[in-house]
């Protein structure tokens, strides 16, 4: 039993079978781009354990082919096993050891890499200070206790947890949240759309303007913009409900609903922040774009966007930030530019876009915990490539010298070259 | 397996140092003798599955000794030193998979600093200091006598006038006149602000203090702010719809000397023409600003339209335009909704059966809606007429409802008198009337 469990995931047949999926998964996947959008097609094919087929008109999910992370995991146990069960430390093998190494370091890495990264953006006006990035799709609800004249404590929960509904409760806040209702997807909505289910709430913005669901988006450019019917519960009883949606507070949309309904409800402030008080402490309640705070802050001095002349070609992106960090006490300037990001504390901050009359500056910030595997597996692949060749190249010549010496008369034989090189071949190597 | 276990060394990678030799074989050896004795067969596969996770999540890194006594209890058979590894392996990869997901779903807690609004990191909103072209600031005129030792600047927007003072030492304050329309912010935005600039913490409305000041005969207030090595005295004067800001702001020591000086020049500021904002004599017409536009006026891009004098406007209410309350006798009451959406919205025969639905009556069909609609001529169009009895399905009471459809441009307007039947069959006529004489933009 065991034997045989261990001999599948060390075979070499099981690598090809991978590696044949992962060029079927590669095609497929592209194809499917077209239909579902690159982010979509991204996280059904590549960023899971199976691709799943819904027969038209019914909701089986049937799973057709492994998935990218399935093809990944098992191409990693397969690797390491084979190398467990084959592993001898001798000299020779070095160079083979070395490229194994970095096939594994590079698979390990992004496993990694998929798992820890974390993608965020910061977008900054020109002067203004910011010490938090939001992530471009992701969202969380947030109590925030701003009682406190200068700091505020924010309880963030996911989305994840919004989704499941039901009651969240946690030792940091004094009452509980009921999840009456939640979209992944919302609009704001009129009563005269349709038969639609709406949303609304007894207090705040939710009184006066109403969401209903919307198709989950699949497309790159557009993102969800979730909404939720969220009730305070206290021990003693309900403390009110409010509608909180991603339209409310996500730039510009927000905006751009304000001036939407400018006309029709004039009093009605879309980025207002919906409070309500507890205990004598006053608490603010919001979904909004998931923040990662810095202990340090970046203020945008100059934005630039400079074109090629007398055309509308891009020639270069710059923003000049200062960045102030209390707990290192740096304080400098610094220029960056297309290609040419700031690495500062395990962030890495790209210049991604900017808005139409260069005030706006939005910087990519990726942390990644593992971004030099990559380098360093490319690295060792490379060393092991060069001193495997090496050492055929050294065995051969040594070799050939030898023969040489000990046939000076025999000039006519011609010397074995593939010889070696099959005698180092031997050993079966995956 | 192996029947009859023994205390055979495997051939395992410490094979090379010599079988059974050293403290590490000893161990080894002595690990896996003591497992064949002591445990249940139950027993020993949960070691062989327990220790490797934890072995290769690197939790006993630095007990060399007693890993080699597990790795002996492992591997007292051949096959299963292999298997010792491997389902150490997957089961890191998979627990590792397991933390990250639940990492994932985590309530997470911090504390931050108060986010100012961006007024209140800036001395002036971002745009402002750009000299973006859309700036509610006035550029009006202003004149004044200027004190001894004082000079003039050539001043940058916002700025209407900059003055610098040189003190003793070499100290520096500066006088800067600004003005804006409307209110710019509250009392407390604006003291913050200005305690901002001087690294002061922000403070409770109830600790803002000022003394009155009048300045070309409009009432305002003068605020002094101390900082550790800065100080601010500004006067705010609101004037006409504007606000007036003349403030000095230097080094301490050159700010408590120019104060006497700065409350005289004071005086002697006169705002030019009588709005605060007389666009013909600007003087930094060249500067890119903009003169005070007119308030866009929500009436004049709206509808126009003569509303019956009995027609009480009511408090606004979700999605509805305006809202209109008709008294009758003893208590009762009509309500006229009016309200529009982009679109058709849905079409007439669904918002017929929505009104229907809000009588508790029956939805109708297609067929049936021309008998209960009539058309009505509008200023903005035809429209289209319901007007049917029923019952509130709010309150439960007896109601009816006259409702009027009317597709313009591309907006759908609905107009909507609903109530108690005799309110409502008294104001029919005046409320159709109205609906024919809406005057869209």
């Amino acid at each position: 039993m065991i034997d045989r469990f261990i001999n599948f995931f060390t075979s070499l047949r099981l690598t090809v079978a991978c590696l044949a999926f992962a060029l079927v998964l590669v095609f497929v996947g592209t194809l499917a781009q077209v239909q579902i959008g690159l982010y979509a097609a991204q996280s059904e094919y590549f960023r899971s354990f199976f691709v799943y087929w819904t027969p038209p008109g019914t909701h089986w999910k049937i799973p057709f082919l492994p998935g990218g992370w399935l093809i990944g995991l098992v191409l990693l146990v397969n690797l390491l096993a084979a190398h467990i069960k084959r592993f001898h430390l001798s000299r020779k093998k070095i160079g083979i050891i070395l490229i194994h190494a970095g096939l594994i370091l590079l698979l390990g890495g992004q496993f990694l890499t998929e798992v820890f990264q974390v993608e965020s953006q910061m977008r900054i006006e020109v002067g203004d200070t910011k010490n938090y990035s939001e992530s471009p799709r992701k969202n969380e609800l947030v109590v925030i206790d701003t009682t406190d004249p200068d700091k505020d404590k924010v309880v963030a929960i996911p989305e994840s947890l919004l989704a499941k509904g039901g009651e969240i409760r946690t030792p940091d806040l004094p009452f509980a949240l009921r999840v009456e209702k939640y979209f992944p997807n919302a609009a704001p909505a009129g009563p005269m759309t349709g038969e639609a289910v709406k949303i609304k709430s007894a207090d705040g913005i939710g009184s006066r303007l109403m969401f209903s669901p919307q198709p989950v988006t699949r497309s790159m450019d557009s993102v969800d913009l979730p909404a939720a019917l969220v009730q305070v519960v206290s021990e003693k009883g309900p403390i009110g409900e409010w509608v909180v949606s991603a339209t409310l507070t996500r730039f510009p949309i927000n905006l751009q609903l304000q001036e939407s309904i400018e006309n029709l409800m004039p009093d009605v402030k879309v980025t207002a922040p919906q409070t309500f008080k507890f205990n004598g402490r006053t608490y603010e309640i919001a979904l909004r774009q998931e923040r990662y705070y810095n202990p340090y802050s970046v203020k945008l001095l100059k934005f630039t966007h400079e074109l090629y002349p007398g055309t509308d070609v891009p020639k270069d992106f710059a923003s000049t930030i200062h960045l102030t960090d209390p707990t290192t006490g740096d304080d400098r300037d610094i220029r960056i530019y297309m290609n040419s990001p700031l690495r500062y504390h395990g962030a890495t901050f790209y210049q991604a876009s900017f808005e139409q009359g260069d005030k706006v500056s939005i910087l990519q910030v990726v942390r990644n915990p593992a971004s030099l595997t990559p380098y360093i597996a490319c690295s060792l692949v490379a060393l092991g490539l060069v001193v495997q060749f090496l050492m055929h190249l050294f065995a051969f010549a040594r070799k050939r010298a030898q023969q040489t010496k000990s046939l000076p008369a025999k000039s006519a034989r011609p010397a074995p070259a593939l010889q070696p090189a099959l005698a180092h071949g031997k050993g079966r190597s995956l | 397996m192996n029947p009859s276990p023994s205390l055979r060394p495997p051939s395992s990678r410490f094979a090379g140092r010599g079988q059974g030799e050293g403290i590490l074989g000893t161990m080894h050896h002595l690990g896996g003798w003591c497992l064949q004795r002591s445990l249940s067969p139950w027993k020993r596969l949960g070691w062989r599955f327990a220790l490797p996770i934890c072995a290769n999540l690197g939790l006993f890194r630095k007990k060399w000794l007693w890993l080699e006594s597990i790795h002996g209890i492992c591997c007292v058979q051949e096959q299963v030193h292999t298997a010792y590894h491997f389902t150490g392996l997957v089961g890191a990869c998979l627990l590792a998979a397991t933390l990250c997901c639940v990492a994932d779903d985590q309530i997470r807690v911090y504390t931050v600093p108060k986010e100012l609004p961006p007024t209140q990191l800036s001395p002036f909103p971002a745009q402002m200091a750009a000299g973006s072209q859309d700036i509610p600031f006035n550029a009006a005129t202003v004149h004044w006598t200027l004190p001894a030792g004082w000079k003039e600047n050539s001043p940058t927007p916002p700025r209407l006038a900059s003055l610098a003072i040189t003190g003793e030492k070499g100290g520096q304050a500066e006088v800067a006149i600004t003005s804006f329309q409307g209110s710019v912010g509250t009392e407390l935005i604006n003291v913050n602000r200005w305690r901002g600039e001087l690294s002061l913490e922000p403070v409770e409305s109830s600790n803002v203090a000022s003394v009155p000041v009048t300045v070309d005969s409009s009432e305002g207030k003068l605020y002094d702010i101390a900082g550790k090595s800065a100080r601010t005295v500004v006067a705010e004067i609101p004037r006409n719809g504007s606000s007036w800001f003349i403030k000095l702001r230097g080094d301490n020591a050159t700010v408590a000397a120019a104060k006497p000086a700065f409350l005289e020049f004071l005086k002697s500021v006169h705002f030019g023409g009588e709005d605060g904002a007389t666009a013909g004599a600007d003087p930094h017409a060249g500067l890119g600003l903009q003169g005070a536009p007119a308030a866009p006026s929500p009436a004049s891009d709206g509808p126009k339209w003569n509303v019956p004098p009995q027609w009480v406007e009511t408090p606004p209410r979700a999605m509805v335009f305006k809202g209109f309350e008709v008294a009758g006798e003893a208590g009762a009451k009509a309500d006229i909704s009016i309200s529009f959406f982009p679109g058709d919205v849905g079409g007439v025969l669904a918002n017929v059966n929505r009104w229907r639905g809000q009588m508790a009556q029956p939805p109708i069909d297609a067929g049936q809606l021309d008998g209960v609609t009539e058309s009505v001529a509008t200023l903005g169009g035809s429209g289209t007429m319901v007007d049917f009895m029923g019952t509130d399905a709010k309150t439960s009471q007896p109601a009816r409802l006259v409702g009027v459809i009317v597709p313009h441009g591309e907006n759908t307007w609905f107009y909507k008198l609903m109530g108690d039947a005799k309110v409502v069959k008294g104001q029919k006529d005046s409320f159709v009337q109205f609906v024919k004489t809406v005057q869209y933009p």
